[in-house]
């Protein structure tokens, strides 16, 4: 089981702030790019586009790191490492993008996009650095 | 190999947003954390303190990633896959409080705190990417 998230890392997590996923290219180095982000309970969500190089890092190497910054008081941010337990995929992964789109714009998305097109990496933390409160 | 950023790229670069900023662990895993960045023509910059867990994970392995979102629209965004080539202690004091005035406020000083050492990143860009820049 990974480790639980402390209540300034939900805090963080649960406002619209973007998540930076790094993830490891083939050849060992670090690649890094913006996603949203959501959780249900410690468990953290991204749900991203399904044709991606960091989609396919993660069938290679599942560890992942996160670092969110919120939008009003940067420092002291979130910093996670883990692992991504499970690559989502099909209509579960689709309603992961209508929940994360509701998060972010506050409605859903115009459209619900085939199954096939989204991901949702689940991802067990097994470090947070993190505030308190 | 170097790649030069575009003027946009550049932009996004010296306006105040925060990078997140990954370098690898002994394991290979990845570590990310949001820094202040600048650009010096041919380096991104990202200033840090000797004994940090990013300056002993370079020491072992320069690859570095970082990705910048735009603060004012999130669909900008600049992802950077590089490596840093010079660690300097070289007007690393001057640099953190030229990064603290652009980010804080132009009269803001960067707290000294006894016996830190502080250096300077340089890293040089060889792969680069985004939406919008």
């Amino acid at each position: 089981m990974g480790v639980p998230l402390s209540d300034g890392a939900k805090r963080i997590i649960d406002k619209k702030n973007f998540a930076h996923i790094a993830t490891i290219m083939k050849d060992g180095s670090p690649q890094v790019s913006p996603v949203w982000v959501y959780r249900h309970g410690d468990e953290i969500l991204v749900s991203t586009g399904v044709d991606r190089v960091k989609t396919r890092n993660i069938e290679r190497d599942p560890r992942v790191a996160l670092s969110i910054a919120d939008i009003d008081q940067p420092f002291p941010p979130v910093q996670i490492r883990g692992r991504v337990v499970e690559i989502v995929r099909g209509e579960a992964a689709v309603d992961g993008f209508v929940e994360v789109t509701k998060k972010y714009t506050g409605s859903e998305p115009a459209q619900r996009p085939p199954a096939g097109d989204r991901v949702v990496y689940r991802i067990e933390a097994d470090s947070v650095v993190a505030p308190e409160k | 190999m170097a790649v030069t950023l575009t003027a946009a790229q550049r932009a996004l670069l010296e306006a105040p947003n925060l990078a997140h900023f990954v370098t690898l662990m002994k394991d290979g895993s990845p570590q990310v954390t949001p820094v202040w960045v600048d650009y010096d023509g041919a380096h991104i910059l990202v200033n840090t303190a000797e004994g940090r867990q990013k300056p002993r994970n370079l020491a072992r392995d320069n690859r570095v990633a970082l990705s910048v979102v735009d603060a004012n629209d999130p669909y900008r965004y600049l992802q950077v896959r590089g490596r840093v080539v010079e660690m300097t202690r070289e007007g690393a004091w001057e640099h953190i409080n030229k990064l603290a005035r652009k980010y804080r406020g132009p009269d803001t000083r960067y707290p000294e705190r006894p016996g830190e050492v502080r250096l300077i990143l340089k890293i040089v860009p060889e792969h680069v990417s985004g939406r919008g820049v």
